[in-house]
């Protein structure tokens, strides 16, 4: 834990945070949810407060099932990390598009874009894994969104037949961002280095995958600078493509120009790291390219 | 292979509901955005296409709750834990075939009922889980 105190800024409450439940949140799925929606989540939960930059997104507090409701069950809401909703936001998927979720499941940025599209596009969930394609489906089931493809293939492998407005690389990572709750250690420089072969390469199909002046949201819930930046400026490097500057409306860091000794250069810092104090929630890191 | 109006047409007669150029038939009658068979699956599978004829999902009831105007059955909780139980309750319909159960204007999903009973077509787990909050 202690290897990124040079980068945690306020390292305390960051500590502090991560020795505490998470607060639990939930995402309104405006394909389901009926006008009265607020007042019928009150009514299930004693404390309702809606976040301060995503108002789909509601906090209700410290609690452990925020799933047990009828509300839930009809799909009118998704549990989702408030952290967890930022990649989607920062694609911002508009009706008409057509995105692709490289890696999908459980289906939580699947079916929020098929959300914010309002179901008018289309949204091509990929998953590489077989077992974890049952929750993908059972979530856009539940959800009601049937603007979404299923496919089930190895991200790398995608058939260069189709090209999106947009793609989601939420990529495997070694989770840090949560990690540091259930008290688990930091990733090894060579489980790092290992998943970072595999980012960059999701990264490069993604480029492949979408058209010319789209957009690649490239995440991660990990705070390793191997699996982020270091990703991400290597693929600035190969590819036509440039990074825009995510400007979002919470508290958040920018990406590391350099770590240790590693250089990745002053772009970077147009990415954002959201850590655990910042929203009471997991830690994440984000990227956003356009293709040139 | 079937044509998707057997699908719009089933649907409009037996809950009054008219969706129009949505239903992608793969076995079963998938409602979607874009109906490409690449895919492994595509969007919510809507109508299962049987032997003895179709049979709407829980799902799809769901998504179409608002505009149902035909074949709905409100059941109380008490009701509902009956045929989440796997039981039957009583109703006087006038023609046997699938319904759409409502619980405090909810659709909560399929049913059939045939002789004056209803029964549950919710999947069991789903059914369980449901079970597990309502106390």
């Amino acid at each position: 834990m202690e290897k990124y105190t040079e980068i945690i800024p306020n390292y305390g409450k960051y500590r502090e945070e991560c020795s505490k439940e998470p607060i639990a949140t939930v995402r309104r799925n405006d394909i389901k949810a009926r006008k009265d929606f607020e007042q019928e989540l009150k009514k299930n939960f004693e404390q309702v407060e809606k976040s301060s930059w995503n108002d789909k997104v509601y906090r209700l507090g410290r609690i452990k099932k925020p799933g047990k409701s009828l509300m839930h069950w009809r799909g009118e809401y998704y549990v989702q990390e408030e952290s967890a909703a930022i990649p989607v936001t920062i694609l911002n998927p508009e009706p008409g598009d057509h995105v692709l979720d490289m890696c999908s499941a459980p289906g939580g940025k699947t079916t929020q874009i098929a959300d914010l599209i309002n179901n008018n596009g289309l949204v091509v969930a990929n998953e590489v894994s077989d077992q974890r394609m049952k929750s993908l489906h059972a979530n856009i089931y539940r959800t009601g969104s049937f603007s979404v493809n299923a496919l089930n293939l190895d991200g790398r492998r995608i058939p260069e037949d189709k090209e999106f407005d947009k793609v989601l690389v939420d990529a495997p990572c070694s989770g840090e961002g949560n990690n540091c709750r259930r008290e688990e250690e930091m990733a090894t420089e060579q489980e790092s280095k290992d998943l970072a072969n595999l980012q960059n390469d999701l990264l490069e199909k993604a480029f492949n995958l979408v058209k010319k002046d789209g957009i690649i949201v490239y995440s991660t819930c990990t705070f390793s600078p191997t699996e982020n930046e270091n990703v991400v400026s290597k693929a600035l490097r190969n590819n036509d493509v440039s990074l825009e500057k995510i400007e979002p409306e919470f508290r958040h860091e920018r990406g590391l120009s350099k770590f240790r000794e590693s250089e990745f250069g002053d772009e970077m810092r147009k990415t954002i790291r959201i850590y655990p104090h910042h929203l009471q929630s997991g830690g994440m890191y984000v990227a956003k390219f356009r293709k040139m | 292979m079937p044509s998707s109006e057997k699908c719009e047409e089933y649907i409009k007669e037996r809950f009054g509901v008219k969706v129009k150029g949505e239903f992608h038939h793969r076995g079963d009658y998938w409602y979607c955005r874009e109906p490409e068979d690449k895919y492994e699956t595509n969007g919510i599978r809507a109508v299962r296409d049987m032997d003895i004829g179709l049979k709407p999902t829980t799902y799809f009831l769901q998504l179409i709750e608002n505009s149902i105007t035909k074949n709905q059955v409100k059941v109380d909780k008490k009701e509902l834990e009956i045929l989440l139980d796997g039981k039957m309750i009583q109703r006087d319909m006038s023609q046997k075939g699938y319904i759409a159960i409502f619980y405090e204007s909810h659709c909560i999903g399929c049913g059939f009922y045939k002789d004056g009973l209803v029964s549950s077509r919710i999947p069991k787990g789903r059914g369980k889980e449901l079970i597990e909050f309502m106390g």
